[in-house]
């Protein structure tokens, strides 16, 4: 599946500033595996703290939630509260 | 009053009726934590540091052990060895202090005693041997030249270049869009302010208590009051090194924990202690050690500059934030960085935030953590901007503020939220144009809280008669349990007095996470509604049973099973009708529900207030308030309006009374309600609560999580209506009568 990564800015240090990547993943698992290939270091980064934000939808622990082709991920900070 | 979308028409969602746990709770009967005595108990009472910061050389217990009616000592070599990198490090060590103390009340040892009278006296005997180390108490002292190191493992995440040395910064969090100087350069007006706020404690009524009860198997049952008692089980696995299964925790009432009871200090102690003298052991803090040694939230020193266009337009924002986590990291900067510019447009911003920890007790969350620190620099800078530009303060927010589709911080675009509904709710109600009286100025104010969603289980029981029993994993905290009710109501048919809504044990339902985040009418919400679904498809399925016809053929519509099919008329089935034949039908109904819910909506809300200030004794007195909110559906209007209430009153009182005191040798100096002041009752006028309803799409009723979004616009709305009385412009927390004075008379209207 090629899939549209949109990372909050301060997840960006280890893709080198990019805030778009185009990458590949059936699942957000997956695609962060592929995103780590691509920019070593972004997979330790995305793997905890970090939920993602898909077709509006916030999903806190996403690492098996499908993804469909042309999908557009955003990862972000998570949250908790109190 | 309430403002809503259209959405479906409800029978029960919606309605307003009596609290299934209203009448213990009136009556004196509900059961909290305190509560509990079982035979043959014994007292615990826990040894805290009389120092700041400190080496433990040694602790002798030899004296007490000896003392009449002591039964078990502790410290921290009862306890696993715990490593820096253990993710519960900063937990357990808290808990019970190993080899250093990072603040005046961190637990050194504990003692039981078949009196607390005797634990009490033995707890004194108890001999420390500390070696006082030099101690930062504020940011300011953590950040100085010098400073001492709290933890020697400390190195700054998220150092640009990294860290090579420990440091009190345990982590900084950047975000970034636009081009701040294109973005400033536009600006028609810039303006740069700087605040400073204290620590504040959550200030529930009910002190932290338990009672844990260790067998001779090695299993342990624990009463107590959380704001989540799966994390009580797990924390406190972590803490003594057992599994899970070993502990079960039975949920007390809960007198107030507004985030603060989202983790733990007394639990993993009565346990080992338990264990130790094989009885019971019941602790219960008292005031004093509440406040010395739990919560508080962080204080801050926050820096921001906005920029706007001639006509109001938001086009850049710089903030540069300091949170301090107590004695461990926190996560305050992280959560300051995300909501400081969340709910406004503005193209080009940046924003650095710092954690730091200073010699006072860890922080824990306190209702939208980080934010109403944010708004108080927003919300008042756009105060200012809206005077300066010559544009009335509600204008320029609507003209600013995110809707459907604008980008958040994080740089996804909002799904459908209500900041504008609730905007124009207040500009709609007759609080807006209402006259002031003399010495009483008026101050607007919006808030926003991400929420979340995270796990949760639910188990719907139908009885013989058919009523039902809905048990979940969710400490009900502000009235959850009643819209359990409702929504399975609504699904069943059933009168939500027919409903029984039970917390459930950790033996006694599916895993649920801990009530924070505004998380459990959204979330465990959820999961009733999935466990009263396939609740209805087995009752349509027994219905067709006993009609002899396929389940295809019934609908189910307000609580009764209706054939559709073309066989002639067959007459409906009640809820009743079916489980009176359940045992010939298939056996008793019951279903569950359990899921990690997705999509939380954010909240959004709008305050009003009017003060009067006294210009002779600078006392500050809110005379009328208006709080609208996004609730998206309100399940039980009367709770919502409570949650309204709530956080507006703990949020008036943040403003203008409350503060951690330290000495000079960082010992607390105000630890009790009558020195460390909240609001009572009489302090405030009734707090009309607006519920605005736009509903989350992600939720089957269209939930947004309330709990905390209410105590985030107040302290700015109060800063400002002081400003519009007093024509003085506080800047630092809490805004006291000696502050309102000195701005009034000597500082020419600000407070320095």
């Amino acid at each position: 599946m090629a899939v549209r990564v949109h990372l909050s800015s301060n997840l960006r240090g280890p893709a080198g500033g990019l805030a778009e990547i185009e990458a590949q993943g059936a699942t957000v698992g997956a695609l962060i595996e592929d995103l780590d290939r691509r920019h070593p270091g972004l997979g330790d980064a995305l793997r905890s703290g970090v939920s993602v934000v898909i077709d509006g939808l916030l999903i806190a622990h996403p690492e098996y939630e499908p993804l469909a082709d042309g999908a557009l991920v955003y990862f972000v900070p998570q949250t908790a509260g109190g | 009053m309430t403002v809503t979308e259209s959405k479906p028409r409800y029978k029960y969602v919606g309605t307003r009726p009596v609290r299934h746990d209203g009448l213990e709770k009136v009556t004196g009967r509900a059961r909290f934590a305190a509560d509990l005595n079982l035979s043959g108990q014994l007292h615990g009472i826990v040894v805290r540091s009389p120092h700041a910061h400190a080496r433990i050389v040694s602790i002798d217990t030899s004296k007490a052990e000896a003392m009449d009616g002591v039964k078990a000592v502790i410290t921290g070599d009862d306890f696993p060895a715990v490593d820096p990198s253990n993710r519960n490090y900063d937990m357990c060590v808290n808990i019970m202090a190993r080899h250093k103390v990072f603040y005046e009340g961190h637990a050194v040892a504990a003692v039981a005693a078949s009196t607390r009278d005797q634990a009490r006296a033995a707890a004194a005997a108890i001999e420390v041997a500390y070696e006082v180390l030099p101690a930062a108490m504020t940011i300011d002292e953590a950040l100085a030249p010098g400073a001492p190191v709290l933890h020697d493992h400390m190195m700054t995440k998220g150092a640009d270049p990294p860290a090579t040395e420990p440091s009190n910064v345990s982590d900084i969090t950047r975000f970034a869009a636009g081009d701040l100087d294109a973005g400033f350069a536009e600006a028609d007006l810039v303006i740069e302010r700087e605040y400073t706020t204290k620590p504040v404690h959550q200030g529930y009524i009910e002190p932290h208590a338990c009672v844990a009860d260790t067998g001779q198997d090695g299993h342990t049952t624990i009463w107590c009051s959380s704001q989540g008692h799966f994390n009580v089980r797990s924390s406190s696995a972590a803490m003594l090194g057992w599994e899970n299964t070993r502990i079960r925790v039975i949920p007390a009432e809960i007198g107030g924990g507004f985030g603060g009871k989202t983790t733990i200090y007394l639990e993993p102690l009565a346990v080992a202690l338990s264990a130790k003298a094989g009885r019971p052991v019941k602790m219960v803090m008292t005031r004093d050690e509440v406040f010395r040694a739990t919560g508080p939230a962080p204080g801050t020193k926050l820096k921001v500059k906005l920029g706007a266009r001639r006509d109001g337009t938001l086009v850049a924002g710089d903030a540069y934030l300091i949170y301090s986590g107590g004695a461990y990291a926190g996560s305050g900067g992280l959560l300051g960085a995300m909501t400081v510019f969340e709910s406004y447009n503005i193209a080009n911003f940046g924003v650095e935030s710092l954690n730091v920890v200073v010699n006072t007790a860890r922080s824990a969350a306190y209702r939208a953590p980080a934010a109403p620190l944010t708004a108080f620099a927003i919300e008042t800078m756009l105060d200012e901007i809206a005077t300066e530009l010559g544009i009335d303060a509600l204008d320029l927010r609507l003209a600013n503020a995110v809707a459907e589709g604008d980008p958040s911080t994080m740089g996804f675009p909002f799904a459908r939220i209500g900041f504008t509904e609730c905007l124009e709710a207040v500009r709609d109600h007759p609080h807006y144009s209402a006259p002031l009286g003399p010495n009483q100025g008026r101050g607007l104010a919006a808030g926003y809280w991400f929420n979340i969603g995270e796990s949760s289980s639910a188990t719907v029981n139908l009885n013989e008669d058919g009523t039902a029993t809905v048990v979940t994993g969710s400490p009900d905290i502000g009235g959850s349990r009643a819209s359990m009710a409702l929504m399975a109501a609504e699904e069943l048919g059933i009168d939500p007095l027919d409903i029984r809504p039970v917390v459930g044990d950790t033996e006694a339902v599916g895993f649920t996470d801990v009530t924070e985040g505004s998380r459990a009418t959204f979330a465990t919400g959820m999961a009733v509604v999935e466990a009263c679904r396939t609740m209805v498809a087995e009752l349509r399925g027994r219905a067709a049973k006993m009609m002899g016809t396929d389940i295809d053929d019934i609908d189910w519509v307000d609580g009764q099973a209706v054939y559709t099919g073309s066989d002639g008329d067959k007459a409906p089935l009640s809820v009743a009708a079916i489980c009176a034949k359940a045992k010939r039908t298939g056996g008793p109904l019951t279903a569950t529900g359990s899921l990690e819910a997705h999509g939380a909506g954010p909240g959004f809300a709008v305050h009003l207030c009017d003060v009067e200030v006294d210009p002779e004794t600078g006392v500050v007195r809110v005379v009328r308030y208006t709080a609208s909110q996004d609730a998206g559906t309100a399940i039980h209007p009367s709770y919502v309006e409570g949650q309204i209430q709530g956080g507006v009153a703990q949020g008036v009182g943040w403003a203008l009374n409350e503060e951690y005191i330290y000495d000079s040798d960082g010992v607390m100096e105000n630890p009790g309600f009558l020195d460390y002041r909240v609001p009572v009752a009489s302090d405030l006028p009734m707090i009309d609560a607006v519920i605005v309803e736009v509903p989350n799409p992600a939720h089957p009723y269209g939930v947004r999580g309330v709990g905390e979004t209410g105590i985030v616009p107040p302290i700015p709305a109060v800063a400002n209506a002081i400003n519009d009385a007093t024509g003085c412009r506080l800047r630092n927390l809490p805004m006291s009568p000696v502050r309102v004075l000195e701005a009034i008379t000597a500082n020419g209207g600000s407070d320095g």
